[in-house]
């Protein structure tokens, strides 16, 4: 069997906590880069949140705009350099929350730019408070008796919101696994070569554990993701053209 | 010959890969490093190689050579 180790664009430790998904996708994404032979050729936009860390551990050039501002950044970036893929990690508080209408309208004009999005169902960095995508009941640092759709709105599902529109790629995914680390390095390669064939917006939603911010052993938030979350929101490819 | 190189000084202690590993050939030490967490050890004669504890590591201990 050949033999696996950490691609060199990995080149120090993480800052993440003990048991986070973030630099699990990290090492995915640092993978498939490497194995396109595109790591010169690609600039990659960051989000404010946890998920910024991954500058600090990969060395690939990046840029970083206003919290949840990806969107329209990877527009900009995208028109002014066609030549480099443009690529975020974004978080699910930055992406469908702060920044929401700004990744639709990248999505709605189906821009030829690539999101990955880090859905953790919390604000992670800052403690942990209640996204968009919290599952109703989840008790979180700002909904401590449970989040209700009454007084705190129902959970969104933003990839079931742009499964009617007219995107290149689309697709969620999970890290709860080898197999499923596996699948997830499948999709970030197809979406990453929907954006060097011209075929437009590509987004990844990949579901990860907040261990510190669910109050879990990493081991358990796994699992909870197995068995609760990824019941919830619907897995596997939605859009392939 | 050795099949597995951990890098056990990165090890926060998650122990995702002593979950995922089915031989069951990782464990929790009684060592503990500079982060003070006890570290994952290997039973090299259990190990086969098959790179879970790679794909499940979020700090890079794992090298299967």
């Amino acid at each position: 069997m050949a033999p696996r180790k950490a691609p060199e664009i990995m080149y120090c430790e993480n800052r993440f906590c003990a048991g986070c998904g973030h630099p699990i996708f990290d090492r995915i994404l640092g993978e498939v880069l490497t194995e396109m032979d595109i790591i010169e050729d690609t600039i990659m936009c960051s989000d404010i949140g946890c998920n910024h860390q991954f500058q600090f551990c990969m060395r690939v050039d990046t840029i970083v705009p206003p919290h949840g501002k990806m969107g329209a950044a990877l527009t900009a970036q995208k028109k002014v350099r066609p030549d480099k893929y443009a690529i975020t990690i974004a978080g699910d508080g930055g992406a469908y929350a702060i920044g929401l209408g700004e990744t639709m309208a990248a999505a709605t004009r189906n821009e030829n730019v690539t999101f990955f999005v880090m859905n953790n169902t919390v604000f992670g960095m800052t403690g942990g408070q209640m996204a968009p995508t919290t599952l109703i009941g989840q008790k979180t640092a700002s909904t401590p008796a449970g989040r209700s759709a009454e007084a705190n709105g129902q959970d969104f599902d933003v990839v079931q919101v742009m499964r009617n529109l007219d995107i290149a790629y689309l697709a969620r995914t999970s890290i709860t696994s080898p197999g499923n680390v596996a699948k997830t390095k499948k999709m970030v390669r197809k979406a990453i070569e929907k954006q060097r064939d011209n075929k437009g917006f590509s987004l990844v939603e990949v579901l990860v554990p907040c261990p510190t911010n669910w109050g879990m052993t990493p081991v358990n938030a796994m699992k909870h993701i197995d068995e609760v979350i990824s019941k919830r929101y619907e897995m596997g490819e939605i859009i392939d053209r | 010959m050795k099949k597995i190189k951990l890098s056990v000084e990165r090890c926060k202690g998650c122990y995702l890969c002593v979950a995922n590993c089915k031989p069951q050939a990782l464990s929790i030490s009684d060592v503990t490093n500079g982060k003070g967490v006890k570290v994952v050890q290997v039973d090299e004669e259990k190990c086969v190689q098959c790179g879970s504890c790679y794909a499940m590591c979020p700090d890079l201990v794992f090298e299967i050579l």
